[in-house]
């Protein structure tokens, strides 16, 4: 079936075959981006924190009593103590704040000593007294964990606020202050204090979990303070972890039945509510593509289903003149081929079109051509089979239809 | 005559079932995906407080040092620091003025089935309540002189009296607040159901909810920053924060919201003047390093100055409507499909005497039942789609409901869909000759 004939033929259904290739460039669009934007929201959902197994992982904040600093710093270590001893504990670290939570985020700019001018960023601070390397499991590439001697309590009646002089940065922050200079040893600018990079972490994520390369600046500072809310992070043998957070509410409150716990949640959830916007993006539009090609194929059938009802005679005579079934088969694909080649056609400049738009209405980043491509080659190959069932109907049309009078 | 287009037309949907179904069903699925989509954007879109929506404005003041200025930019500030709320609440700007900070803290039940619990608090001034129009269930609201002294008062949200109080009128009674320093407040006023969506009044409220989360407890501002009870929102310090308290209120640290109330809108700009003058004071004073750049929005600029519409919601209800756009062409096929199987019977109508514009809007009516039927259906699946986007966060579900206008919106969507996929079928069903037909025959 040469190109010019099957042109002819498609001439004399204008109206459908238009509405074939309108059906197909019109999915092909909204497929391409689609699917481009799925993969972009997952692939923001699938980055990893820098912790380690996080299904073992969880949060539990609790707001003391007011009292004295000196009780508050030590009830947080007592309560701390008898997190641990809970059977199927392995680490607890009190912390300001826990990767992905979202809450109790403290930023402050960073500053490299010297060269302040050029290298800065703000960062997330993480300020635990216990080593959060060993609770997260965060994996340390130079430098050491901090040493008992370095860490600090601070007193909210403290006139001035000691940072002390050591700090672990994660390789984010790292590459960002010091470029490929070794970051250990280096010296750091912090609330106008000075501290000491003693070690870099791979990668922690800030709390908020901030898209780009900025969501992973964050800072480690051995330091107890008295503030009234107090996080535990909590790292469980494995399995074990619903049953000890339910084991850990129903002990903190039992240590004082005025305090108030606020949260008790795991890194799990954490990660899941984080990200809810993004899955729920990218299931609607997996939804909405699923049922584009439901829609066009079933476009597709119809109208196909039509042709052959309305060519009955033509392919009978066909028949009768000795084609056989194969070549009304072709003659079909070859139609289809056609119609899907100028769809696909229509339809990449349509979804480049789209992406324009969204890409300057909606801050979306730019497509690149691979969607484009898969789905013109999917809706091609969709059409293409959809029409393979009309086809075979209209290949089993009897010559003898063309002798009836009807 | 349309009667009795009506019956042929039900008559020939019920001669073809499966594709009567096919074609409510694309029409309906397109339908609810874009309905849903768009009552989320609708409702997130909405102006909370229409009637003074642009009287009500905040103002944006440029805080920051001279080594990071980048020129043209708008404040990076979204926020005012203790020193200009208490003069700009002191002066006479605008027909009224009010500051807030959101707080988190511990209420100590009076009742010992109730463990304690931890609370949203918003400190703010006596003329919150008039500007935003809260109702007040029981009680009132504070006096001038307990804003000006920091007295003890505190007002419950209607929820919050309900859960300690039950039916009680607690107006006068003593309750135990706290955060890292707790103490006995009387309670003097009970709010009514108030959740303007979005919460456009506190957007910096530390919950990062914008919809669903609610004020539990109102008490003085100057109360509050007595008590040094901390902000549950944003804190931004440029230069020093300080190292004691006195030297943190003293700082350049923004974290109170503020907002003025203009007579009428035509005061903004005497408002927007005012607040330039007042910068300038204070820039002989030594203060406000940047050059003057002053930003005033009203309550709508504001919400979109800090995108509370997700981009998210918009990509949806865009990409929803393209998804009806190819179920209304599928549409058209199905109709031409359909209607081109009764060229018989279009070819005798016409031999008889029909004008083409009969045919038309016989057509046209079946195209219409198809909507409405289209409508219906995708008005139910609607519900099941605003549903499954609700699961989405407690945030996103307390708005994703359908209310009259979305609803009437549904089916004119629905029937204007219908005729127009049907514009192109029934002009070629127009189109046909009766003598081919009648030959034929």
């Amino acid at each position: 079936m040469d190109f010019a004939t099957t042109f002819a033929l498609l001439k004399r259904k204008k109206a459908g075959a238009l509405l074939i290739i309108g059906q197909i460039a019109l999915s092909l669009a909204i497929i391409a981006n689609a699917l481009y934007l799925v993969s972009d929201r997952l692939s923001l959902a699938a980055r990893p924190s820098g912790v380690a197994d996080e299904s073992r992982l969880f949060r539990i904040t609790a707001v003391l009593g007011e009292d004295s600093p000196e009780k508050m710093l030590a009830d947080k270590k007592r309560d701390r103590d008898l997190l641990a001893a809970i059977p199927g504990v392995e680490s607890v670290s009190i912390s300001n704040t826990s990767p992905l939570s979202r809450r109790y985020n403290n930023s402050l700019q960073i500053v490299r000593v010297p060269d302040q001018e050029t290298a800065r960023a703000e960062a997330s601070l993480y300020i635990s007294p216990d080593s959060l390397i060993d609770t997260l499991q965060l994996k340390l590439i130079s430098g050491r964990d901090f040493r008992p001697e370095e860490v600090l309590e601070s007193r909210s009646t403290d006139a001035v606020v000691n940072l002390g002089h050591a700090a672990i940065i994660s390789r984010a922050l790292a590459t960002a202050l010091f470029a490929d200079t070794p970051a250990v040893g280096q010296q750091i600018g912090v609330a106008g204090q000075q501290l000491t990079v003693v070690g870099v972490v791979e990668r922690l994520q800030k709390t908020r979990a901030n898209p780009g390369l900025h969501g992973e600046y964050t800072l480690l500072l051995p330091i107890l303070n008295d503030r009234v809310a107090s996080t535990f992070v909590v790292r469980t043998r494995a399995g074990e972890r619903d049953r000890v957070m339910a084991d850990a509410e129903a002990l903190l409150r039992q240590q004082d039945r005025r305090r108030v716990i606020e949260a008790n949640v795991s890194m799990e959830q954490d990660r899941k509510t984080r990200y809810s916007a993004e899955t729920s993006l990218a299931g609607m539009l997996l939804a909405v593509t699923a049922l584009l090609l439901l829609v066009t194929a079933s476009g597709i059938i119809g109208l196909v289903s039509l042709w052959v009802n309305q060519q009955r005679r033509q392919i009978g005579v066909r028949r009768a003149l000795g084609a056989r079934q194969r070549d009304i088969l072709r003659m079909f694909l070859s139609e289809m081929s056609l119609l899907g080649l100028a769809g696909v056609l229509l339809g990449i400049g349509l979804g480049l079109a789209l992406n324009e738009l969204l890409v300057r209405k909606l801050e979306v980043a730019q497509m690149n051509w691979s969607y484009l491509l898969g789905g013109a080659a999917i809706l091609f190959t969709l059409s293409v089979v959809a029409v393979l069932g009309p086809a075979r109907r209209a290949a089993r049309i009897s010559p003898a239809v063309a002798t009836r009078l009807a | 005559m349309t009667a009795y287009y009506l019956r042929l037309g039900f008559a020939h949907l019920r001669r073809h079932p499966v594709l009567t179904l096919l074609m409510v069903l694309t029409l309906a699925v397109g339908i609810a995906a874009s309905m849903s989509t768009l009552t989320v954007l609708y409702m997130m879109s909405a102006d909370p407080i229409p009637e003074k929506s642009t009287r009500l404005l905040v103002p944006n003041f440029d805080y920051g040092n001279l080594d990071d200025l980048r020129a043209g930019q708008p404040p990076e500030a979204h926020q005012l620091n203790y020193l200009d709320t208490r003069n700009l609440l002191a002066s006479d700007i605008g027909a009224a003025r009010t500051a807030l900070y959101s707080t988190n803290l511990t209420v100590f039940p009076p009742r010992e089935d109730l463990y304690t619990y931890a609370a949203q608090g918003l400190a703010t001034t006596r003329a919150f309540f008039a500007m935003f129009q809260v109702p007040m269930r029981r009680g009132a609201v504070w006096s001038e002189q307990d804003d000006v002294t920091g007295a003890p008062v505190v007002i419950l949200s209607r929820r919050q009296a309900e859960r300690l109080y039950g039916d009680r009128d607690p107006v006068g009674e003593r309750l135990r607040l706290g955060q890292n320093r707790s103490q006995e407040f009387t309670i003097v006023g009970v709010i009514d159901n108030w959740t303007p969506q979005p919460h456009f009044h506190h957007i910096y409220n530390g919950m990062g909810a914008n919809f669903s989360a609610e004020d539990d407890f109102f008490l003085p501002l100057r109360t509050a920053v007595d008590l040094a009870w901390a902000n549950n929102g944003n804190t931004s310090c440029w230069g020093n924060a300080g190292n004691t308290r006195e030297e943190f209120l003293a700082s350049e640290c923004v974290w109170l919201q503020f907002w003025f109330e203009a007579a009428t809108a035509a005061d903004r700009a005497v408002i927007a003047s005012a607040l330039d003058n007042y910068v300038n004071d204070q820039k002989k004073l030594g203060r406000f390093l940047r050059p003057l750049n002053n930003r005033l929005f009203d309550v709508n600029e504001w919400l979109a100055y800090n995108e509370v519409v997700s981009n998210d919601s918009r990509l949806s209800t865009w990409l929803a409507f393209g998804f009806l756009l190819v179920c209304m062409v599928n549409l058209s096929g199905l109709l031409l499909a359909k209607f081109s199987r009764r060229a018989g019977e279009i070819g005798v109508r016409r031999a008889l005497g029909a004008r083409k514009r009969d045919i038309f809007f016989q057509f046209s009516l079946e195209a219409l039942v198809i909507g409405l039927s289209g409508g219906g259906l995708g008005l139910l699946l609607s519900f099941g789609g605003l549903w499954l986007i609700g699961l989405q966060s407690a945030d996103v579900q307390s708005i994703a409901r359908m209310d009259l206008a979305m609803l009437l919106t549904t089916f004119a969507l629905a029937t204007t869909a219908a005729v127009l996929a049907a514009l192109v079928p029934t002009w070629r069903a127009c189109q046909i000759t009766p003598a081919l037909q009648l030959k034929s025959q």
